[in-house]
């Protein structure tokens, strides 16, 4: 990038400004509302320090908290915000004797001390899987869990890695008759759940162990962050507060909500829409298979009884289970993943569904010189109208070359950095 | 909420709307009207009065009905799901529609909904949807589709969402 000049900054932090204003006045006109663009006065911006003072940029910022966001134990899991069936999950979660050689714990991959991910571009347990280790850390606010979805529960995606041969290779039988010989698990499991573990069927009960790993899960919630500082002071008004975040975080937190658009699928507290999407990155398996994403994470879901729509759901009235219910195997849902949050997104490196990108800086690159004909050209269509031959061509995209110049780049990495939490949990 | 966007289309050769049919019965989840329907509005379910039944909801029209539509909540939330309250109107003289069905898309986009909405008939020419959601921000489009005999016609309505 070429050097700027004082001035020249001041025209971009302008240029910057009226970007923002655009979309976020666009954002900020609700629900059933036209689509005009306002113009209106632009606040001048100190070089270096854009300022938020622009309602609607304000209003795009502060749709990121409060954090922690006020929750509720999941009604699917009866035992859901025991601290009882915590400290038996945590047991679980550590212990490598729920695998079929008794050599693979969740914790191999889920390391606490790597922010609950293991820093490895494709996790291995008993052999190397296809996919990054997503961390446990705020999971208990996802809609679906894992890449490709898979599972609708915290609980449900908790036994899923048991009986995979890459992970744990466990069966499920292998997994019930554990918790039923050791008598350190068996009495576990009365303790939290009532009732002998010999007393229950083995879907049950395997559905049950999940439920006591989900219940200590649900106590890993990231801690406050210097963003979370930020957009705080935001809310109040305080000034002083709010000059202590960094500068060059507040530009590309004005980059995120503004023109890069990162915010249109990171949006909320948790910096994501909980859904899935294609994002450019090969869906090519280093030995030539494809992963389908999404598509396989529907059928799976779909085939499994250990979702929300089968018996082992706690809750009668079936409240969690809407999507669940609704989802829909499209087209569309071939070589998508599921968008991640990105609370503590700086401790988790490597990146993307493979870990093909090893820093934050290679994942703003990737959005900044990301190929949008050729992500269009992959798209497919499923919603053209009925007797039309020719689906309708996208006139614009959420992802599209940002051409960002490398302050732009830093900028945005330090506004990522600026999500993790100050104290790094153990 | 743009009004202005609407369009219907209208019966094309009788095989195309039969293929239409089909397609659209693949995509979204027809639900049947209530009861036996007569064969023409009378002038009481005239368009003009549909949407009366639903306070703060919108309208969209096409070339042979009106449909009032209001969302619950009515604010509708991003990356939630919502549900759809309809009355489905004929205009004088048209055809009751005997099937409607409903779905979503971010057109510039080239993306529907995540999920394929439910609808269940709840009274005469009334329809409730379930299972809706934005997965993000932007300019979607509203999409409801009706069928009377072997015709299908289609409103769409435009609106931003936050």
């Amino acid at each position: 990038m070429p050097f700027r000049s004082a001035t020249v900054e001041r025209l971009r932090g302008l240029a910057l400004a009226v970007a923002l204003c655009g979309a976020s006045t666009l954002a900020a006109q609700g629900p059933h509302t036209a689509s005009a663009m306002a113009s209106g006065a632009v606040p001048a911006a100190k070089p270096g320090r854009p300022p938020a003072s622009d309602a609607s940029v304000r209003e795009a910022i502060l749709g990121h908290g409060p954090w922690p966001p006020p929750s509720s134990p999941d009604p699917s899991n009866r035992v859901a915000g025991s601290a009882a069936a915590a400290r038996f999950g945590h047991k679980l979660f550590f212990d490598p004797r729920l695998s079929t050689d008794g050599t693979v714990a969740c914790s191999t991959c889920h390391v606490p001390e790597f922010g609950y991910t293991d820093r490895r571009p494709v996790a291995v347990g008993l052999a190397p899987t296809d996919r990054n280790t997503k961390s446990v850390v705020d999971a208990r606010f996802n809609r679906w869990f894992g890449w490709s979805g898979a599972t609708d529960s915290l609980w449900a995606a908790s036994v899923r890695p048991l009986l995979d041969p890459r992970e744990m290779g466990s069966a499920e039988r292998h997994v019930v008759d554990r918790v039923r010989r050791e008598p350190d698990l068996a009495s576990g499991y009365r303790r939290v759940f009532g009732k002998p573990a010999d007393g229950v069927d083995d879907g049950q009960l395997f559905a049950d162990i999940g439920k006591a790993m989900a219940a200590f899960q649900a106590t890993l919630v990231s801690g406050r962050s210097a963003f979370d500082d930020y957009r705080d002071a935001l809310a109040r008004g305080d000034r002083r507060a709010q000059a202590r975040y960094p500068a060059d975080a507040l530009r590309g937190l004005q980059l995120f909500v503004g023109r890069a658009q990162c915010n249109l699928c990171h949006f909320g507290p948790q910096f994501t829409n909980g859904e899935f999407d294609k994002v450019g990155i090969s869906v090519r398996r280093p030995d030539g298979r494809i992963d389908w994403g999404r598509h396989d994470g529907i059928k799976a879901l779909q085939s499994s009884r250990f979702s929300l729509l089968g018996r082992f759901n706690d809750d009668p009235a079936r409240r969690t289970a809407q999507s669940t219910r609704h989802v829909a195997l499209t087209n569309e849902a071939y070589g998508q993943f599921r968008v991640p949050g990105l609370r503590n997104v700086a401790r988790t490196a490597p990146y993307m569904h493979d870990g093909s990108l090893a820093t934050l800086t290679d994942v703003v690159r990737h959005y900044s010189t990301i190929d949008a004909v050729k992500l269009h050209l992959a798209m497919p269509h499923s919603h053209g109208e009925p007797g039309d031959d020719l689906p309708a061509r996208p006139t614009d995209s959420v992802l599209r070359t940002l051409d960002l110049d490398e302050r732009e780049i830093a900028d945005l990495v330090a506004f990522l950095e600026s999500l993790s939490e100050r104290r790094p949990r153990r | 909420m743009r009004t202005g966007c609407t369009h219907s289309r209208k019966t094309r050769a009788k095989a195309a709307v039969a293929a239409a049919v089909t397609a659209a019965a693949t995509a979204f989840g027809w639900a049947s009207a209530a009861a036996a329907q007569p064969a023409a509005a009378p002038a009481a379910k005239a368009a003009g009065d549909c949407g009366t039944g639903l306070p703060g909801g919108s309208r969209a029209t096409s070339a042979n009905y009106t449909i009032a539509w209001r969302a619950d909540p009515q604010k509708i939330p991003v990356g939630r799901h919502f549900a759809v309250d309809l009355l489905v109107c004929p205009k004088t003289g048209s055809a009751v529609a005997t099937a409607v069905a409903i779905d979503a898309r971010m057109p510039s986009h080239g993306h529907g909904m995540n999920y394929k909405p439910t609808l269940k008939p709840v009274g005469e020419n009334r329809y409730r949807a379930e299972g809706l959601m934005f997965h993000m921000p932007g300019q979607w489009e509203m999409v409801f589709d009706l069928r009377a005999g072997d015709t299908v016609e289609r409103a769409t309505q435009v609106m931003m969402v936050r």
